[in-house]
């Protein structure tokens, strides 16, 4: 309700989304480098692309794994199989051997070997070549030393190889018993390029199954986050408003979690608040309507006794003169009292916002003269002024004549004559306007510095010590809710030349409080 | 960002480990050897152990319907299949009973280490087999005595038995086991005119 009386933006506004309604008001809606949204989003494709690299990778160990003993396991089983079909003599005959090499070659599994024989000094291959240059020494060490197969995967010259070494035994005795070695092994060397061809295919699949995968993962990633930033944006529009002053602002509550928790708090707070601040204005409107009626209340008796004064005043001479000294002080104080109370009544018209101004086109010059005039105020001595003809303005006469006399009087009470009154105008290139300025300024002491933010205070005393004043103690703050009205400032200061000097700064046309 | 690089080390460190394609590996063990059919069939044939130029005893088969081919090749005169004992009864140095000497070399062992006495074949030189008896190709030795006691097979030579090496001892050790039971080779002592060795079984 302040908020619309004093012009800020229309609460209408506040509600529009887009970002040109309140031009420069706030610089968001600007993606952040690391906000919320980005992290989530980020968040989510680690745990995605862990996890998928993960069981990718596992998958793949695994796979790659069975391929390869799958196909060791053939190639020594079948190796072990072919051998033992062949019939050797010992020594071992070179042509028998070669034979036999060249067959079990032929007889490969899963592929034809590479079959390479080792007796003694005997070497002979079913290649060209009666020694491997793939077979490495520990195979053949691990084979001439113990009657046991194996088997070697090896990388040469960039490509994958199986070689697989057997040591061949045979019975000494009559088919049972022990087996003896015969000093012969057999090699088998198969190039692994069919299964190296499966396991890059493998390699290939996963890499691409990843990034789909990565794809998807931005799907519930985004979703997540808007399901996370819908609620924080409404909550902080919401807490926004709040701060515009709607405190009837609420934000829908949807589903149980978390951020629902937290909306439901907000909401119960700004319901409380709400509720708190009707309390405290409903005591304020409370207090003022008092004052306002205690006003109202003590005009009546006040003027009975105003009545009576004045006539005790009359037939005072006639008294005796301690008599005639007290009526006049009761006189004295019923006079001040009435325009106590007229000064209260008339702040709380302002209070209540019942102040209403009747502007009316004047030559302010003139209006001040007319003022001074009325008070007596004309003596050069008491009264210097500077008032330029010609300068018309729009303002409520009445109220003015209240400011002038309201500063000119307070200036001849406190301060030291002469009082200077001065008229200016000033245009403003801001919001291009011409500005109405009047300064009144004295020859007192001036303003204490610690007492000049106060001096507009109901009822403040510039002097402590001093408890009774001339005044209401209520016209500098009747003259600040006047010049208020009509939308402009009034602030005191103190010259350096000596003496208080009060500035009034005016609208020439009377302000946008008008209609109000 | 400390909290990501917990994370991220543990994904990297199992890719890495990993690795693509097809890795070396150690030698693997799969199985035992590969028993093959050896010709000529156990009963016609007879074992004899030579070492191989890497110092390993190994086994070559001679067949036993054909032993004078070999032998006829040997450098020892004499002839048919009494020349072991025609040799131990000239040459026996210490003249013990020729009678009983004969009879011991009819065993298959005697036999056998007299033949692997007089040394490896061509076939067997070309392949890279040779004996480690001292002597071998001049003169065979003899068998002195033979016998089995308390499941070890006891056998004397002419041979001297301290100076031999190790190879050598495995070569008659082995030889005279198989050729007493080669489904079962039982322990062998064996001596010569300078003593005894202990109790050795073909390893």
């Amino acid at each position: 309700m302040r908020a619309r009386a004093s012009g800020e933006p229309i609460p209408g506004e506040a509600e529009n989304e887009t970002p040109a309604a309140t031009p420069g008001a706030r610089p968001r809606r600007r993606p952040r480098a690391f906000g919320l949204r980005t992290r989530l989003v980020l968040a989510f494709l680690l745990v995605a692309a862990v996890g998928c690299g993960t069981t990718a990778a596992l998958t793949y160990r695994a796979a790659r794994n069975a391929i390869l003993e799958q196909t060791q396991d053939i190639a020594v089983s079948h190796f072990r199989e072919q051998v033992q079909t062949v019939q050797v003599g010992l020594p071992v005959d070179r042509t028998v051997l070669q034979d036999a090499v060249r067959r079990i070659a032929r007889q490969g599994k899963p592929r034809p070997w590479r079959v390479f024989a080792e007796y003694g000094t005997l070497r002979v291959s079913s290649t060209t070549s009666p020694t491997s240059t793939v077979i490495t020494p520990a195979l053949r060490r691990s084979a001439l030393g113990a009657p046991h197969g194996s088997f070697q995967r090896v990388v040469s010259a960039g490509k994958p190889w199986l070689t697989v070494a057997l040591p061949i035994v045979f019975t000494p005795g009559e088919q049972s018993g022990g087996t003896r070695p015969t000093g012969l092994v057999l090699y088998a060397v198969m190039e692994l390029d069919v299964e190296e061809v499966s396991i890059r295919a493998m390699v290939t699949a996963a890499r691409d199954g990843v990034l789909p995968a990565l794809a998807v993962a931005l799907i519930p990633a985004l979703l997540a986050a808007r399901s996370v930033l819908r609620p924080v944006r409404d909550l902080r529009r919401a807490a926004r408003r709040m701060g515009e002053g709607r405190l009837d602002t609420r934000i829908q509550v949807k589903g149980g979690d978390e951020l629902a928790e937290l909306a439901q708090t907000f909401n119960e707070s700004a319901a409380e608040l709400e509720r708190s601040v009707v309390e405290l204005r409903q005591a304020e409107a409370r207090a003022r309507r008092f004052a306002s009626d205690v006003s109202h209340e003590l005009r009546t008796p006040l003027a009975g006794m105003l009545a009576v004064t004045e006539v005790l005043d009359e037939d005072a001479a006639g008294l005796d003169p301690d008599t005639a000294a007290a009526v006049r002080l009761i006189s004295a104080e019923t006079g001040k009292l009435a325009v106590l109370v007229e000064d209260l009544m008339e702040i709380s018209r302002f209070d209540a916002r019942a102040a209403v101004l009747h502007t009316d086109e004047v030559d302010v010059a003139e209006t001040i003269r007319r003022t001074l005039l009325s008070r007596r105020w004309t003596e050069p001595a008491q009264i210097v002024t500077d008032l330029p003809d010609g300068i018309r303005a729009r303002l409520d006469p009445r109220r003015f004549d209240v400011v002038i006399a309201n500063l000119v009087g307070n200036a001849l009470r406190h301060g030291r004559p002469p009082v200077t009154v001065r008229l200016s105008t000033e245009f403003r290139a801001d919001d291009a306007s011409t500005w109405l300025v009047t300064e009144v300024a004295d020859r007192g002491p001036g303003i204490q510095p610690e007492a000049l933010p106060h001096v507009f205070d109901r009822f403040y005393k510039a002097d402590q010590a001093r408890t009774r004043s001339a005044g209401s103690g209520l016209g500098l703050a009747i003259t600040l809710e006047n010049v208020r009205l009509h939308g402009g400032t009034v602030r005191a200061m103190n010259d350096p030349g000596g003496g208080a000097v009060f500035v009034v700064e005016m609208p020439v046309t009377a302000g946008p409080e008008e209609g109000a | 960002m400390r909290r990501l690089r917990g994370v991220l080390a543990p994904a990297v460190l199992l890719l890495t480990a990993t690795g693509c394609g097809i890795q070396q590996t150690d030698v693997v063990e799969a199985g035992g050897g590969a028993t093959v059919t050896v010709i000529p069939p156990g009963s016609e044939r007879m074992l004899l152990f030579l070492v191989d130029r890497e110092g390993r005893v190994l086994p070559v088969a001679r067949s036993t319907s054909d032993p004078l081919v070999h032998w006829d090749t040997g450098p020892s005169s004499g002839s048919g299949t009494e020349t072991a004992g025609t040799t131990d009864e000239t040459e026996a140095p210490g003249g013990s009973g020729s009678e009983a000497g004969l009879e011991k070399t009819r065993t298959k062992a005697g036999k056998a280490l007299v033949v692997l006495s007089i040394g490896p074949t061509d076939a067997e030189r070309d392949a890279g087999l040779d004996s480690r008896l001292p002597g071998t190709g001049r003169s065979p030795l003899t068998i002195v005595e033979q016998g089995t006691k308390g499941g070890r097979a006891w056998i004397r030579t002419s041979m001297p038995v301290r100076e031999l090496e190790g190879t050598a001892v495995q070569q008659v050790v082995c030889t005279v086991a198989y050729a007493e039971n080669p489904t079962a080779p039982p322990e062998v002592v064996l001596g010569g005119p300078d003593g005894q060795l202990p109790a050795a079984r073909c390893e």
